[in-house]
């Protein structure tokens, strides 16, 4: 329990737990949107993209929250850019996802697209599936991030703990990601040129995702390792 | 005549007062400031008080010693505001010339100055005291810094909380801001009330409330500006480092005056970051700052001494 008297810090906390839930509820929502390629459903793409797109302009709004608490005067300066570093590199998640999700809805005609292939080419239906599974993955790195984050206001060294498994499941998601951009290219000849570029752009965009999530969660380590190793 | 003199001696030991509060207030709480902890308003009037409590509470032995450096009598109206207004005068103009010195170091060459021009026999062992304090200022500053730091920061690290953790440092730095404050009103106060209660104008007590009052303004009406540029530069320096910093200075200011020796709040502040940085294993040690503060050290008590001789010859011309 913090002492009394660090209500402005203890607030901050809140709004810093309330922004990586924003961002986890963000990133969530990628699930929904790769169910749509796997149905190859560009109206239901289109709505989650436009969900995805709501939800992180809330992230953005829990982020100025936050980041208003700071500027006026939560925390010491050397805690305060850390944690607005924090903030930023969290909040950089929610736009990946939102990147994410234009990338798959602007072209109309990817699920045409991929739809068509499929008859000519049963391994289709397996690759669009990998992205939901690349998905699961992001995930659960944000996911361990939000966890990370969450448990900074009562321990930090806890936090630091808990922050590690982004390292270890960003690695994860190079795997997956590495495995399905090769899956893309070795189908080249079912595909179109623009539609596989397109999805590797896709895979790559997604797997960045967690690239951000685990900067974010080294950022937690640093901010322990610098105040309290 | 002689209480137009005890005037004037009474005024030029205020304008000391007055010259310590405005250069010294960054010592105490810049870092606080500069850092956001506390806002330049409130930290000035807490530097103020708790100086004039310092200076109240704690002053009377060093207000002793500066009454003990010449014979009984020989401190009078007119040695008290020469050497006040020597010591001021070079203190403001080395300030003008962006030269820090102490206005101890100043205050007691002026006393040796006009000592030396009167021919009167002069407490040299006091003086050899104080001699040997000046010396050990730093280092002593030094030490407390290195194990104040060390222990702190240890203890710092079992604060898992980081809200708690940032509440502790807060109130950490400003109550050792405060403690300076304190130290620098007990320790410093001599250089202010010692002439004033030595030449009998006023009793001791109301010589240090005087003092305590002129530090007061002066770092509530000129303190700010310094404040906020000693703040800027030290936002470098953690809060755990200026908290053993500041406390390890504020111990040296009060042991020395609890033992009556007046010395200098700039070396002691400087000796405590030297320590807190052995602790960060940086090598803190600026050569030409330590240069400059070797200088310092040598030539403001000379110096302020041949103003005040050579002031006292000429109006004894008159």
């Amino acid at each position: 329990m913090p002492f009394f008297g660090a209500k402005k810090e203890q607030e901050a906390f809140k709004d810093l737990a309330i922004h990586a839930a924003a961002v986890l509820e963000t990133t969530e929502m990628l699930k929904e949107l790769f169910q749509g390629l796997s149905k190859y459903d560009h109206d239901m793409i289109e709505k989650v993209a436009s969900k995805i797109d709501t939800q992180e302009y809330e992230a953005d709004k829990r982020r100025r929250n936050f980041e208003s608490e700071l500027y006026e005067g939560a925390f010491l300066p050397l805690f305060r850019s850390d944690l607005f570093n924090l903030a930023e590199r969290t909040d950089t998640v929610a736009d990946e996802v939102k990147h994410v999700g234009q990338a798959v809805a602007r072209r109309e005609k990817l699920c045409t697209v991929l739809k068509q292939a499929t008859k000519k080419d049963k391994k289709i239906v397996a690759l669009v599936n990998e992205f939901g599974t690349l998905a699961a993955k992001v995930i659960e790195t944000v996911e361990c991030l939000t966890n990370a984050i969450k448990a900074l206001e009562a321990d930090v060294e806890k936090a630091a703990t808990i922050a590690e498994c982004t390292d270890k499941l960003e690695e994860e998601v190079d795997a997956i990601e590495d495995q399905l951009i090769r899956s893309i290219f070795n189908l080249e000849r079912s595909l179109d040129t623009i539609t596989v570029l397109q999805l590797r752009d896709i895979a790559m965009w997604t797997g960045r995702i967690a690239n951000w999530a685990e900067d974010a969660g080294d950022i937690i380590t640093m901010i322990a390792m610098k105040h309290w190793a | 005549m002689i209480e137009l003199i005890a005037l004037l001696a009474v005024a030029a030991a205020i304008y000391i007062g007055w010259n310590l509060g405005s250069n010294t207030a960054a010592s105490c709480i810049g870092t606080a400031v500069g850092g956001g902890i506390i806002t330049l308003k409130r930290a000035l009037i807490l530097v103020g008080i708790f100086a004039l409590l310092g200076a109240v509470i704690g002053g009377g032995q060093v207000i002793q010693t500066y009454k003990e450096f010449m014979p009984s009598g020989s401190i009078t109206p007119l040695v008290a505001s020469i050497v006040c207004l020597s010591a001021g005068v070079f203190v403001m103009v080395c300030t003008f010339l962006k030269f820090p010195v102490s206005v101890t170091h100043a205050t007691i060459g002026a006393i040796l100055g006009v000592g030396f021009a009167l021919g009167v026999s002069i407490n040299w062992g006091t003086i050899g005291k104080i001699g040997i304090v000046w010396i050990t200022t730093a280092p002593l500053a030094l030490l407390f810094g290195f194990v104040i730091y060390k222990y702190f920061n240890k203890g710092m690290r079992r604060v898992k909380n980081p809200a708690t953790a940032n509440l502790i440092l807060k109130v950490a730095v400003i109550a050792s801001g405060c403690y300076v404050a304190y130290g620098l009103g007990a320790n410093n106060i001599g250089n202010v009330a010692g002439l004033i209660a030595g030449a009998n104008i006023v009793t001791p007590f109301i010589a240090a409330a005087i003092g305590g009052l002129a530090i007061l303004v002066g770092v509530v009406t000129w303190g700010g500006g310094i404040v906020e540029t000693v703040g800027k530069g030290m936002t470098e320096i953690d809060p755990a480092m200026a908290f053993a910093a500041q406390l390890s200075a504020a111990l040296v200011m009060n042991i020395f005056a609890m033992v009556g020796m007046p010395t200098s709040v700039a070396h002691a502040v400087v000796g405590a970051v030297i320590g807190v940085g052995f602790v960060k294993g940086t090598s803190a040690v600026n050569l030409k700052l330590a240069r400059n503060i070797f200088l310092a050290w040598i030539l403001t008590p000379i110096v302020a001494a041949l103003i005040a001789f050579g002031a006292f010859k000429v109006i004894g011309l008159f």
